[in-house]
């Protein structure tokens, strides 16, 4: 009997634990994913959450469809501008009238609805899963994808030990091309036992306080650094030769897709990487598809890469994203 | 002792001779009053007052060199260099104790042979950090006595779930709102009404659990070597007046100062003016003891006319309804800690600007407020830790609590770990 008492008692503990963890600034965050056999995860419904860090302690919700929300009414008589990206543009730290969907909005005067299509840890080649799953295209007008090449990209794209993703991520659907036209989709791993499992877990706080617990012991014993779960190549001696494979025909096909559903095709690119930079530049112009450098625009107005991001976090302020609404408002023109 | 060594040398073992040798002197001079117990009251002065000055000049170079520097610099525009010095942990309290001992042994009202026996007294690990200051008396005839050699079943449980209930106030209350705190104190400009009372009223039940909370963790493990501490906090957020405060706040630096500054001074012995004369020097010296910069010796100001003020009402034999008097102390000491918190008086005038409405009405962040309602209510009507203990007794509830607290707090331990975001460190390190 007192052992059962012990035990729960113990059970009593945690869970008050998370509750605590729920409604204190210490929360984690729980999943703000569910499993998707197409793209691996997608956002949950009608969901709203509190993320917070050092630096910031911010709501964010998605609508019926797991998009970002807006903070304007949807207008069926308008058209769209599908927007995709990765946690840059999902943008779950910053206040939601500023994420760039919501400023671009403003910033075209309402004439278009911007829709945020943004996850984070995804790529070109998952965003071209995601237009074709989620995205209501004959409504679309224009497709704004940013691609942003800083230290984290193609981290999509290597083979992660699904245990080491966290809450919010999860193995994602790859994409092989053989050349720009030709391509073999890689599907997530099924929902097996154990992501039924872990589809259930990550409702709670102490879900992502146990693998980060797990996480930060293992690499005490091992040695292992903060990022063992990415690649332990170092960024300079990196080959990247097949994640240009797939990011070029993934951007290819998501122009195919949008030529032949009339949709205008742009290019936002964030590479602090000005070798990348060139790379991908000289693929858009081949291509004819309209971008614009955000570096290099930051360039011009003198403003540094240090001033645009959280403290805490390498993702971009409030202000920040603002900024890029008025950039891309002064380089693409979008006529009805 | 070799123990209560350890744990202090864990922080940084370059101190470790430094409180050896503040020991060595102390246990020397004490020595010395013995061996001058026929002499003459001059000889017997003087060396209090080598000693006395010994641990002021110790206390003074660690801890005030650079204020005085800067304020040096700023009256006379010299450019003398500041001497950086990294405050020893322990330094105010290890020292004060010692003083406190000193006198005592120049009245002959404690007297020690034993060079170890004097050595656990200052270094006892439990009370050595933060307090409470100790006096000789009450500690040495516990370390003594055969019975508390003895592992008691009794104390162990008491012990354990005193150390909890600390441990939870600090790593899951006061660390919660530290937060809050800080974001007022030190992430903004301005602050409006509603977010500059948020960041006060966090910070003042913060210090409380912060300090109340070590202070338990302090009492439970001397309890679980039979040791007996004394208490130094009794619900300080219910006193009805200032002076009531300070017997219920930091107990044993209130009865450190009237014994050994505002008594020798001349207490309440000369007049009403000297008193209240003696009260703000008391208090200025309060302020100086907390920390080296002059919102601390402004908030020990504040502090020390509050209480000539209401010597000065009692006097007058005035009333106030206690509800009105406890909210009233309640404001006072929720405004004073400003000065209290504020690294530098822009931070300070920042705040009061804001809480006096100056910045606008500002957005209610609801988990804060609520937070701040709850533990309000706690500090105001629930009884305090130890009285919980108390009334506890030992029964099987108690280890259940104290499991369950425990669980938590160790919990929320690992949470600070594993977010490479260190716990707050204890308020009272600092001083």
């Amino acid at each position: 009997m007192k052992f059962l008492k012990i035990i729960a008692t113990v059970f009593l503990s945690v869970v008050s634990f998370e509750l605590f963890l729920t409604y204190s600034p210490f929360a984690g965050g729980v999943s703000p994913v569910r499993y998707d056999p197409d793209v691996g995860m997608w956002h949950k419904s009608n969901f709203h959450y509190v993320y917070s860090k050092d630096c910031y302690n911010t709501e964010y919700a998605f609508d019926e469809r797991g998009l970002i929300k807006n903070n304007y009414s949807y207008n069926p008589d308008k058209q769209d501008v599908i927007i995709l990206g990765d946690s840059y543009i999902e943008a779950l730290m910053i206040k939601n009238e500023n994420i760039v969907h919501n400023s671009l909005y403003r910033e075209y005067k309402g004439q278009f609805n911007f829709l945020n299509y943004g996850l984070g840890g995804t790529g070109p080649t998952q965003h071209l899963e995601i237009l074709k799953k989620f995205a209501d295209i004959q409504q679309a007008k224009y497709l704004i994808e940013f691609i942003s090449l800083d230290e984290g990209w193609g981290r999509d794209l290597e083979e992660v030990d699904p245990g080491e993703f966290g809450w919010s991520n999860r193995p994602l659907v790859h994409l092989k091309f053989s050349d720009l036209d030709h391509f073999e989709i890689f599907k997530p791993p099924s929902m097996d036992m154990k992501e039924r499992l872990r589809e259930f877990l990550a409702h709670f706080e102490l879900y992502g306080y146990s693998k980060k617990t797990l996480k930060y012991y293992k690499n005490k014993l091992t040695g292992n650094g903060k990022n063992s779960g990415i690649s332990k190549i170092p960024y300079g001696l990196r080959d990247w030769s097949t994640n240009w494979d797939q990011i070029k025909g993934s951007v290819y096909q998501i122009n195919k897709l949008s030529k032949a559903n009339h949709i205008g095709h742009r290019v936002v690119v964030f590479s602090p990487d000005r070798n990348h930079n060139e790379v991908i530049s000289q693929f858009l112009e081949q291509q004819e598809i309209p971008f614009v450098d955000l570096v290099g625009e930051l360039e011009k107005l003198g403003i540094g890469l240090n001033s645009i991001t959280f403290e805490c976090d390498g993702h971009w302020t409030d202000e920040t994203h603002r900024l890029f609404a008025r950039i891309i408002r002064s380089k693409f023109s979008l006529e009805n | 002792m070799g123990a209560s060594l350890f744990f202090y040398g864990w922080w940084a073992p370059v101190y470790v001779p430094l409180i050896l040798g503040s020991i060595i002197f102390n246990y020397g001079i004490s020595r010395a009053f013995l061996f001058l117990e026929s002499a003459n009251k001059v000889s017997r002065q003087t060396c209090l007052a080598i000693g006395v000055l010994g641990n002021l000049t110790l206390l003074g170079y660690f801890k005030y060199a650079d204020f005085f520097i800067e304020n040096l610099n700023w009256a006379f525009g010299s450019k003398i260099e500041l001497l950086y010095l990294i405050l020893p942990l322990a330094i105010s309290f290890f020292t004060f104790q010692q003083i406190a001992y000193l006198v005592d042994s120049y009245k002959g009202e404690v007297k020690e042979s034993n060079f170890l026996n004097y050595s656990l007294f200052v270094l006892f690990f439990p009370q050595l950090i933060s307090g409470p200051i100790v006096h000789h008396n009450e500690m040495m005839p516990q370390f003594h006595e055969p019975l508390k050699r003895r592992v008691n079943i009794k104390n162990v449980l008491s012990g354990l779930l005193v150390f909890f209930i600390g441990l939870f106030k600090k790593v899951v209350v006061a660390d919660t709102f530290a937060i809050w705190a800080s974001r007022g104190f030190d992430a903004t400009e301005t602050v409006a009404l509603i977010e500059a009372w948020i960041a006060s009223l966090s910070f003042t039940l913060q210090l409380y659990f912060d300090f109340s909370g070590y202070t338990d963790m302090a009492l439970g493990a001397a309890l679980l070597f039979n040791i007996r501490l004394p208490k130094n906090f009794n619900s300080p957020y219910k006193a009805l007046n200032i002076r009531d405060f300070w017997r219920r706040w930091h107990m044993t630096l209130s009865r450190f100062l009237k014994d050994y500054i505002y008594i020798p001074l001349g207490g309440n012995r000369s007049g009403s003016l000297r008193t209240y004369i003696n009260l703000i020097a008391t208090f200025l010296l309060c302020g100086l003891w907390h920390g080296a910069g002059w919102t601390f010796i402004f908030w020990g100001a504040l502090h020390g006319m509050a209480l000539a003020v209401h010597r000065f009402w009692l006097k007058m034999n005035m009333k106030m309804h206690y509800f009105l008097a406890g909210a009233l102390t309640f404001l006072f000491v929720n405004f004073s800690w400003v000065f209290f918190r504020a690294e530098e008086w822009k931070d300070a005038t920042k705040i009061l600007t804001g809480m006096l409405g100056f910045n606008g009405l500002g957005i209610l962040e609801i988990t804060p407020a609520i937070y701040i309602i709850f533990f309000l209510g706690v500090v105001w009507k629930t009884q305090n830790s130890l009285q919980w203990a108390e009334q506890m007794n030992n029964g099987s509830r108690a280890i259940y609590l104290a499991l369950f607290l425990g669980a938590f707090a160790i919990l929320q331990l690992n949470n600070f770990q594993i977010s490479n975001d260190n716990a707050m460190e204890f308020l009272y390190f600092n001083f």
